[in-house]
C-alpha cells in the first residue's frame, strides 16, 4: 500500500483536482484506491456526489479508526472508494494534539484505513498542522500542486526546508497547476522548473475552463474529457508518480539530497527574480501584496544578494 | 430479511445476490419493470464471446471470482472479476495464456498470483453473455447499487458439445456504504414471480450448464471420534485413492506441477496411514500394500525434486543474465523430463494398475486382522491420538540430540518423523480442540517447512551439479556454467542458512506451549476416550 498526500500550505491551487484525477486513474489503472477528503470543505466528496459526514467521529476513532472504516464509500468509478469529509474535521488537530505522539496516531490511521487497498490518496486542507506533520511522518509521497508564482515556489521550499529538519521520509514532490501561458511569468516558470525534474513532475496542469467544469458535472476529468490537455496532463503526473514512488521510497532521502533540492529551488526562484538590469522601479513606488507579504519561506541564502533586485517600492 | 445466495456481508465486501429468472419473463420486461420502481442509468452490456478460465481445483471460482478471457479487437484480453458488478481489472494477453507468470506484470498479475500460484488456468466452458446494467441511482446521480440483467449461452471447453442456454440472471450488487438501498431492493427482487436465487451467479450458472461446475470431492471425510478404527481408515484410504485417480491425467499431461504434487502427498498418506494404523487390517494386506505405494512414492520423488528446483530457478531470473539461465533451465527440463517419463511408464504398467485395482476391491471388501495379531475393535480417535501422542514425544526429544553437527541422514529422519505426526494429525482434525490443532499444527509446520527446505537444498545442489557436467561437454555454455556455479554457491549457503534453523524449529516445537498444546489434545483424548 502507498500513500500519497495532496498538499500544500497555500489554498486554492489545485489540490482537490488533483485528488479527484489522480485517485480515478489510480483506480482505472487497476489499483484499489482510496481517497480521503480531510478538507472540511469537503470539495472532493461533493465531486464523487458522497454526502459529506462521518457518524461518530470523535477522538477515539482516531485510535481505532472503525467510524473512519465504517464511513468509507464507493464512488461510482470501480476499485475507487472515497472516506468523506466531514465539518468536524475542522477540530482534528486539537484532536490529534490529545496524543502524545500524534504522528504514530496517524501512521497507525492510515495503515488500518489503507489495508484493504493498494494506493490511498489524501486531499489535504491547506496550512500546517499536527495533521500534517502526522502526514509527512507516515506518507510514501507528498505531492505539491504548485502556482507558477514565486511566492507559490517559495512554499515549496519551505516544504523542502521542513521535511529535511523533520526528517521525513516522505518523498517530496511537486508538479505546476494551473498554468495560464498567456502570463510571461508562468512561461518561465515552467521553463525553469523544466530543468529540475528531481523536485518538478513533468505534467503541466492549464488553467482551463474544463478543469472548472468538474465540480459542475460533478466528475472526473478523464470521464467526460479524456482528451483533454488537462486530463492528459493528469495521467503524466500519475505514471511519473508510479515510476517514482517505488526509487523514492528507497532509502536515498540523504540530507545531501534534500540541500540538492533547496538548491534547485533556490535557483530557480534567483531565474524567475527580475535581475539589477531587468527592473528599474520608479523611484517611490508602494510594494506590492505579493512581494510585501511576509510569508515565512525559509531563508535560501542569497537574500542579501538579491535583495536589491526587489523593488523596495511598487511601480507608481 | 431472507436475502439471496452468495450474499457476502463482510464489512469491506459490499453484499451480492443473483437470481435466476424463469423463462416466463423475458429479460426486457425485468430492466423495464426495474427502471419503472427505482431511479437508474442504463448501460447496454454488448454480446460476447468469452471462456472462462479456472485451476484444476477450482481456486479462482472459490476465492468468488472469474477469469474470462476474450478477444477485443483481435487482442487476447483476460479479465479478473470478483461477484461485485464492478468492471474486471484486465490485461492483454498471449491467447495461450496458462500461468500467472505468463500475464503482463502488472495489478492483474498481482491479484491472480496469490490465489492462483503455480496452476495452471485450463479453459472450463466457452461462453456467450450480453444484457444491462443498470445503476441505481440516489437524488444527486450518485450511484447506490447495481443491476445487472444477463442472458447467453455455453458449452464445456474443447467437448464439441452443443451449447446450452442460460436463462436470464439479475445479479444485485450493493455499494460499499449503501447496504441500505441493496437491502430495500432485494425484497422488491424476491418478489417478481418465477425468480430464484442463484447461489453461483451468473458466471457460475454457466458453469453449472456446461456441467463444469461440479468438480470432485477431493477433501478427506470428516470423521466422527467414534467412528471404529477400521472403517474410519477405509474411508480415508477411499478418499486418498480419489486424490490418485483424480490427479492422474493432470500428472500424464503434465499440465502443472501440483497435479504431481498432490499425487505425491496421496501416496505418501496413504503408505503412511497403512504403516501407522496397521493392526486394522491383516499384517499381509499392510506388508503388500505398503511396499506397493513406496515403489510408486520412490518414482515420484525425482520428478518432484526437479518441479520445485525449476519454480526455484524461475525466483532467480530476475538476477541473471537471460542466455545463462535458458541454457540452465534446459538442463534441468531434460533430466526433469526422464524423471517424468519414467514416472509415466510406471504408471502404464501392469503392476500399477493392479495396484490400483487390488486396492479398491480390498477398500470396498475388506478382510478382518488377524486373529493372533488384530486389535479388539476400538474407535479411530483412541487409536489416532496414543499414535500421535508417542510421535510427538518422539520428536520433542529430537531437539535434545540434534545439533549443528548432527548429520544429513539423522536430519532426514527428523523430516520423516514430523511427516507422520502431521499425516496423521490432518486425517482426523475434528477428532481435537482447534486451538490445540493450531499450535501443533503450526508449529509443525514450520519444523516441515525448515527441514523440507534444507532437504530440496541438498538435492539442489546434487541436481545442479549433474546439470554442471551435462554443461560442461558445451563449450557455447561457458558463461552459464559460471552462473550455474553462482547458483550452487548461493545454494550452498541457503542450506548453511537453514541448518541454524533447525534447532531453532525443533526447539519451538518441543517448548512448553506447543508440547501442552499436544498433552491435552493426544494423551488427554485418549484418556477420555477409554473412559467413555
Amino acid at each position: 500500500m502507498s500513500v500519497i498526500a495532496i498538499y500544500n500550505m497555500k489554498g486554492g491551487v489545485g489540490k482537490t483536482t488533483t485528488a479527484v484525477n489522480l485517485s480515478y486513474l489510480a483506480a482505472a489503472s487497476g489499483l484499489r484506491t482510496l481517497l480521503w477528503d480531510l478538507d472540511p470543505q469537503a470539495a472532493s466528496s461533493f465531486a464523487f456526489r458522497i454526502r459529506a459526514r462521518v457518524s461518530g467521529f470523535s477522538r477515539e476513532s482516531l485510535r481505532s479508526g472503525d467510524a473512519l472504516v465504517e464511513a468509507i464509500k464507493e464512488t461510482d468509478y470501480a476499485n475507487l472508494d472515497l472516506l468523506p469529509a466531514d465539518f468536524t474535521y475542522r477540530k482534528l488537530d486539537r484532536l490529534l494534539d490529545d496524543f502524545e505522539r500524534p504522528e504514530r496516531i496517524v501512521a497507525a490511521l492510515l495503515r488500518t484505513l489503507g489495508q484493504e487497498y493498494d494506493t490511498v490518496l489524501l486531499d489535504c486542507p491547506a496550512g500546517f498542522s499536527l495533521l500534517t506533520e502526522g502526514l509527512f511522518a507516515a506518507a510514501d509521497a507528498v505531492l505539491v500542486p504548485t502556482i507558477p508564482t514565486i511566492l507559490s515556489l517559495r512554499m515549496v521550499a519551505r516544504l523542502v526546508k521542513w521535511a529535511d529538519r523533520s526528517d521525513s521520509p516522505a518523498a517530496l514532490v511537486a508538479f505546476l497547476s494551473m498554468v495560464d501561458r498567456r502570463k510571461g511569468l508562468h512561461r518561465r516558470a515552467a521553463e525553469c522548473c523544466a530543468d529540475h525534474r528531481e523536485i518538478f513532475l513533468e505534467g503541466e496542469v492549464p488553467y482551463a475552463s474544463v478543469v472548472e467544469e468538474m465540480t459542475v458535472r460533478r466528475l472526473p476529468l478523464p470521464a467526460f474529457a479524456p482528451r483533454d490537455p488537462a486530463t492528459r496532463a493528469f495521467g503524466d503526473i500519475w505514471s511519473q508518480l508510479q515510476t517514482l514512488l517505488p526509487e523514492r521510497r528507497a532509502p536515498s532521502r540523504s540530507p545531501r539530497r534534500w540541500r540538492l533540492v533547496l538548491e534547485a529551488i533556490e535557483s530557480l526562484i534567483a531565474r524567475l527574480e527580475p535581475t539589477d538590469a531587468e527592473w528599474h522601479p520608479p523611484q517611490g513606488s508602494a510594494p506590492t501584496d505579493e512581494d510585501s507579504r511576509d510569508d515565512g519561506a525559509p531563508t535560501l541564502g542569497r537574500e542579501d544578494r538579491r535583495s536589491p533586485a526587489i523593488p523596495s517600492q511598487g511601480p507608481s | 430479511m431472507r436475502k439471496g445466495a452468495g450474499v457476502n456481508t463482510s464489512r469491506s465486501t459490499p453484499p451480492e445476490s443473483a437470481y435466476i429468472v424463469g423463462d416466463t419473463v423475458s429479460a426486457e420486461t425485468i430492466v423495464q419493470s426495474l427502471q419503472a420502481l427505482v431511479p437508474t442509468r442504463r448501460h447496454a452490456l454488448r454480446r460476447q464471446r468469452l471462456t472462462l478460465l479456472d485451476t484444476f481445483d477450482g481456486r479462482i471460482r472459490r476465492a468468488g471470482a472469474s477469469v474470462t478471457r476474450r478477444r477485443v479487437n483481435g487482442t487476447a484480453m483476460l479479465a479478473w472479476q470478483t461477484r461485485r458488478g464492478a468492471p474486471p481489472v484486465t490485461a492483454a494477453v498471449d491467447p495461450a495464456v496458462a500461468f500467472v507468470w505468463d500475464i503482463p506484470e502488472g495489478v492483474l498479475q498481482r491479484r491472480l498470483a496469490p490465489i492462483v500460484g503455480v496452476r495452471r488456468l485450463l479453459s472450463q466452458v466457452e461462453a456467450e453473455e450480453h444484457g444491462t446494467l443498470l445503476d441505481v441511482l440516489d437524488g444527486q446521480g450518485k450511484t447506490r447499487a447495481r443491476l445487472r440483467i444477463e442472458s447467453g449461452r455455453t458449452r464445456s471447453s474443447g467437448s464439441g458439445q452443443s451449447w446450452q442456454p442460460v436463462p436470464t440472471v439479475i445479479t444485485l450488487t450493493s455499494l460499499r456504504g449503501y447496504a441500505d438501498t441493496y437491502e430495500r431492493l432485494v425484497p422488491i427482487i424476491r418478489s417478481r414471480p418465477d425468480v430464484e436465487p442463484c447461489p453461483e451467479g451468473f458466471h457460475g450458472e454457466m458453469l453449472r450448464r456446461a456441467g463444469a461446475l461440479e468438480g470432485a470431492d477431493l477433501s478427506l471425510p470428516c470423521l466422527d471420534g467414534r467412528v471404529e478404527a477400521a472403517e474410519g481408515v477405509r474411508r480415508i484410504h477411499l478418499a486418498l485413492l480419489g486424490v490418485l485417480a483424480a490427479n492422474e491425467p493432470g500428472l500424464r499431461a503434465d499440465l502443472d506441477t501440483e497435479f504431481l504434487h498432490d499425487f505425491r502427498v496421496a501416496v505418501r498418506r496413504t503408505r503412511s496411514l497403512l504403516r501407522q494404523i496397521r493392526n486394522v487390517f491383516p499384517s499381509d494386506v499392510v506388508e503388500h500394500f505398503s511396499n506397493e505405494f513406496s515403489w510408486i512414492g520412490r518414482l515420484t520423488g525425482p520428478p518432484r525434486d526437479l518441479d520445485v528446483l525449476l519454480l526455484d530457478l524461475r525466483a532467480e531470473r530476475p538476477y541473471m543474465p537471460a542466455r545463462d539461465m535458458e541454457l540452465i533451465t534446459s538442463a534441468v527440463r531434460a533430466l526433469r523430463l526422464n524423471e517424468h517419463e519414467a514416472l509415466v511408464a510406471a504408471l502404464d504398467s501392469p503392476r500399477y494398475r493392479q495396484l490400483l485395482g487390488d486396492w479398491m476391491g480390498f477398500l470396498e471388501r475388506p478382510t478382518a486382522p488377524d486373529a493372533d495379531g488384530g486389535m479388539a475393535p476400538r474407535v479411530l480417535e483412541e487409536i489416532v491420538s496414543r499414535r500421535a501422542w508417542r510421535l510427538s514425544q518422539r520428536l520433542a526429544r529430537c531437539a535434545s540430540d540434534i545439533d549443528d553437527e548432527t548429520p544429513a541422514e539423522r536430519l532426514h529422519e527428523v523430516r520423516i518423523l514430523a511427516k507422520k505426526l502431521r499425516y496423521l494429525v490432518d486425517i482426523a482434525p475434528s477428532f481435537y480442540e482447534a486451538g490445540d490443532l493450531t499450535r501443533v499444527v503450526g508449529s509443525l509446520k514450520k519444523v516441515q517447512r525448515v527441514f523440507g527446505d534444507y532437504n530440496d537444498a541438498q538435492i539442489q545442489e546434487t541436481r545442479l551439479l549433474e546439470c554442471l557436467r551435462s554443461l560442461s561437454a558445451d563449450h557455447d555454455g561457458r558463461s552459464a556454467l559460471f552462473a550455474l556455479g553462482g547458483l550452487v554457491e548461493r545454494t550452498r549457503q541457503r542450506r548453511a542458512c537453514l541448518r541454524d534453523q533447525v534447532v531453532e524449529s525443533l526447539a519451538r516445537f518441543s517448548a512448553g506451549a506447543t508440547q501442552a498444546a499436544c498433552r491435552r489434545a493426544f494423551r488427554r483424548r485418549r484418556s477420555q476416550v477409554r473412559s467413555r
